[in-house]
């Protein structure tokens, strides 16, 4: 019979190897995540845009000002739930947002744990049209000159969350950012309806533009139809010339990442002018710089520029 | 950032630092699960449901150098209610799921044949107090002291415990062969919990 020390040293070494024999799955973290997340409590219906964004700071500035413009939105929130989040709203966080339609709108506070907001990050990349087409599952096309003048100067990836509460956005920041080059994170973030998109910085002497692409989703839909729209025919293609009030957010900067502050009221309210179209089920959005805006008619040849050559 | 960050900063909702502790913590946590519950398949349950109770009870965690043992408390206890919670289903329900038993079956193999067995194979046919003791101990490298504080009992009940263990380990590994089986049975009326 072995000794007891040997013995020990037996049991040690034998539950060692077998313990270690094991790792976990590669679901096992996505299945946590999305557990905390799916058990949270929170049911309002009520979208809001928030920018995160990481990258040189004139890209950030530009994408941040672009997609800073797409933040109308309308609620649909029940009376219940309107009840229950006036009796709330003095105990908890809560963030200023817009609410209404184009035409008539307002900036309320709302608890900042049950309001949904719509959130896009990004950061810069530099990968090629064909590597972010694989990537993102739509043709991604970025002509190097537009109009003989606008030329490309940055490009960024993007990760628009369709549905999710600010608080569950500031907890999920750093996993947000680490979607946009790792698949599992993406899908581990399903319950708030992930969607990948690009989008490149154009600049000329006169103006500097933001073009980005994202999948067409509900959200998008319903923030582009209730603004004030001008229609205008791309040679085939309708595209839309919108009028949009842009809430004057001071930007802060956390963990290396510049973003709104909209637990603070806006400064004021802005208004802004961007033009999109959609073609195969991609939302293609021009938006611009503050002060570097072009007109409604520059704006078209820019886009019948982009869509020309993207097709080549 | 060392471990100690790592907690603090999961404790004030930082989802990243929460990530990287289940980087640290999976692969340990997952080998005491499997350990103690005998099947991969049930072993990841374990983990998970433990990862979510430690993310929704972090803040409920006091001192932050006691993590380990708050964590493993954690695991263990949820070990203990999903092996009790399966036993039946698997075997009743689900007997085609058995093949993740079959390290636990072993000791049947055992019975009939009077094959020696394997330390790992032998642990199955501990009580679960005395399997989680020795897997604390040996796989955790956890102290009498830790593990009194984890499962919520005094050190000598470990201190026996661990005893116990080894002895019927012994037995049933074919050394020692005539020595007596001491059978313990956890009637949980001796723990007492620490945290309350």
């Amino acid at each position: 019979m072995e000794n007891k020390q040997d013995f020990e040293e037996r049991i040690r070494m034998e539950l060692k190897l077998k313990g270690n024999e094991v790792s976990p799955s590669d679901e096992l973290y996505s299945k946590i995540i999305n557990d905390v997340i799916n058990n949270k409590k929170g049911s309002f219906e009520m979208l809001k845009n928030r920018i995160i964004n990481i990258g040189s700071k004139r890209l950030v500035a530009a994408i941040l000002c672009a997609l800073m413009i797409l933040s109308i939105v309308s609620f649909s929130t029940s009376e219940n739930v309107k009840a229950f989040a006036t009796e709330t709203i003095n105990h908890i966080k809560t963030i200023f947002v817009l609410d209404g339609t184009n035409t008539d709108y307002k900036v309320v506070e709302k608890p900042a744990d049950t309001t949904f907001i719509w959130l896009s990050t990004s950061k810069d990349t530099k990968l090629s049209d064909n590597e972010l087409t694989k990537k993102v599952g739509f043709q991604v096309s970025f002509p190097e000159v537009l109009c003989s003048d606008m030329k490309l100067t940055d490009k960024c990836e993007l990760i628009y969350l369709n549905k999710i509460t600010y608080e569950d956005s500031q907890k999920l920041q750093p996993n947000i950012l680490k979607a946009i080059n790792d698949e599992t994170v993406f899908n581990s973030l399903n319950t708030y309806e992930p969607a990948r998109g690009v989008g490149a910085l154009y600049t000329n002497d006169k103006s500097e533009l933001f073009i980005s692409n994202a999948p067409i989703s509900a959200e998008i839909k319903n923030l582009l139809s209730s603004s004030k729209l001008t229609k205008v025919d791309l040679n085939g293609t309708l595209g839309y010339w919108a009028e949009i009030p842009v809430p004057s957010y001071s930007l802060i900067e956390q963990n290396a990442i510049t973003q709104q502050d909209i637990t603070k009221q806006p400064k004021d309210i802005k208004t802004s002018h961007m033009f999109f179209w959609s073609s195969n089920k991609v939302y293609y959005t021009i938006a611009f710089l503050p002060d570097k805006e072009l007109s409604m008619d520059e704006t078209v040849a820019i886009a019948k520029s982009f869509i020309d050559q993207s097709a080549k | 950032m060392d471990k100690l960050d790592l907690i603090e900063h999961f404790q004030l909702g930082d989802m990243s630092s929460f990530s990287e502790l289940y980087k640290l913590y999976s692969r340990p946590a997952l080998g005491t699960a499997y350990l103690i519950a005998g099947q991969k398949s049930l072993a990841e349950d374990i983990v998970q449901e433990s990862f979510i109770q430690c993310y929704h009870s972090i803040k409920t965690l006091k001192n932050i150098e006691t993590f380990d043992v708050w964590f493993y408390k954690i695991v263990t206890r949820t070990g203990w209610r999903m092996v009790a919670k399966n036993k039946s289903t698997l075997l009743l329900d689900e007997p085609e799921t058995i093949d993740t038993l079959i390290d636990y079956n072993a000791f049947a193999k055992f019975n009939s044949c009077e094959e020696k067995m394997t330390i790992y194979e032998s642990l199955a046919k501990l009580s679960l107090p005395l399997r989680t003791v020795i897997v604390l101990y040996y796989f955790n490298d956890m102290t009498i002291k830790d593990i009194s504080k984890v499962l919520g009992c005094f050190e000598g009940t470990v201190k026996s415990r661990l005893h116990n263990a080894k002895k019927q380990l012994r037995h049933l590994i074919g050394e020692d062969i005539n020595m007596p089986v001491i059978e313990t049975n956890y009637t949980g009326k001796e723990c007492v919990d620490h945290g309350k």
